[in-house]
């Protein structure tokens, strides 16, 4: 039996996402000026509203769609499967199941900005 | 599955309206059909994953990725054929499954199936009983399928 771990829960029907709240330095409402903002969801309608999430040594931010549901998960996180390896560029190391519905788990050292990836600016 | 079966034995399967065999010491299992939960960003053919027990399958949908037009569905038919090729589990989507079939080189017949992604994959065609059956190239086209490290398929 693992241990139980808070992560925070994104979903924008019918995909999810999730990440383990320890790896996260901050929780904002707005991403911060002049850092590249990933954004996994960023081709889903409907799903304007993103929660933003900084990390240890600044890098990349992580934007999930809101609302955001902090849980703590007592199943353990899969690996991906040999077949899905290549969603390692979307940032996910492994797959959680919880109420039926699977959810990548993003692993922030996985995350890279994409070319398209624009920094925040002020003003903008 | 694997047990038993000689090298020329494999599991007849249909999808996209073709017949194909699929060597049948790469067959697991068959499992009934489930609807996969979807996952973002992926090519159309990997249709998403299935809890399988404890472990999670990823499942393609072989006739998107071989270009083969829909069949009609019929869920009581269709099943999730569990591969296991190099590493890689992967619950392939089938309209129908016929079961165990000898392909052997006396029945190998002209090839006239269409298709270059389909082509690409097919070994050899046989004539079983006026049954036309694809001999697949199963890791062949798992390995084009699949989502790989630094790209995608």
């Amino acid at each position: 039996m693992s241990a139980a771990r808070q992560m925070a829960l994104s979903r924008a029907e019918p995909f999810g996402w999730a990440l383990e709240l320890d790896r996260a330095t901050g929780i904002l409402d707005a991403p911060p000026h002049g850092q590249a903002v990933v954004d996994p969801a960023s081709s889903l309608p409907g799903t304007a509203e993103r929660r933003y999430f900084t990390f240890a040594g600044g890098g990349v931010i992580l934007a999930l769609p809101a609302p955001v549901q902090i849980a703590a998960v007592e199943r353990a996180v899969e690996p991906l499967p040999e077949f899905l390896a290549g969603l390692e560029s979307q940032g996910a190391a492994g797959l959680l199941w919880r109420n039926g519905a699977v959810y990548l788990v993003v692993d922030p050292h996985l995350l890279r900005a994409p070319a398209a990836a624009r920094p925040s600016s002020p003003g903008s | 599955m694997s047990s038993g079966a000689s090298a020329a034995s494999h599991l007849v399967v249909q999808f996209g309206g073709v017949m194909l065999g699929l060597r049948a010491e790469l067959v697991e299992r068959v499992e009934d059909h489930q609807t996969p939960r979807p996952l973002p960003q992926v090519p159309s053919h990997v249709v998403g994953v299935v809890a399988l027990g404890e472990q999670t399958l990823p499942v393609m949908d072989p006739a998107r990725f071989l270009e083969l037009p829909a069949a009609p569905r019929d869920d009581h038919q269709r099943r999730i054929v569990v591969v296991a090729v190099s590493g890689m589990r992967v619950g392939l989507i089938c309209d129908r499954v016929f079961g165990l079939r000898e392909l052997e080189s006396g029945t190998v017949t002209p090839a006239v199936l269409q298709g270059e992604a389909l082509r690409r994959f097919v070994v050899e065609e046989h004539d079983l009983a006026g049954m036309r059956v694809a001999r697949l190239d199963l890791p062949g086209m798992l390995q084009a399928a699949r989502l790989a490290r630094g790209g995608s398929a």
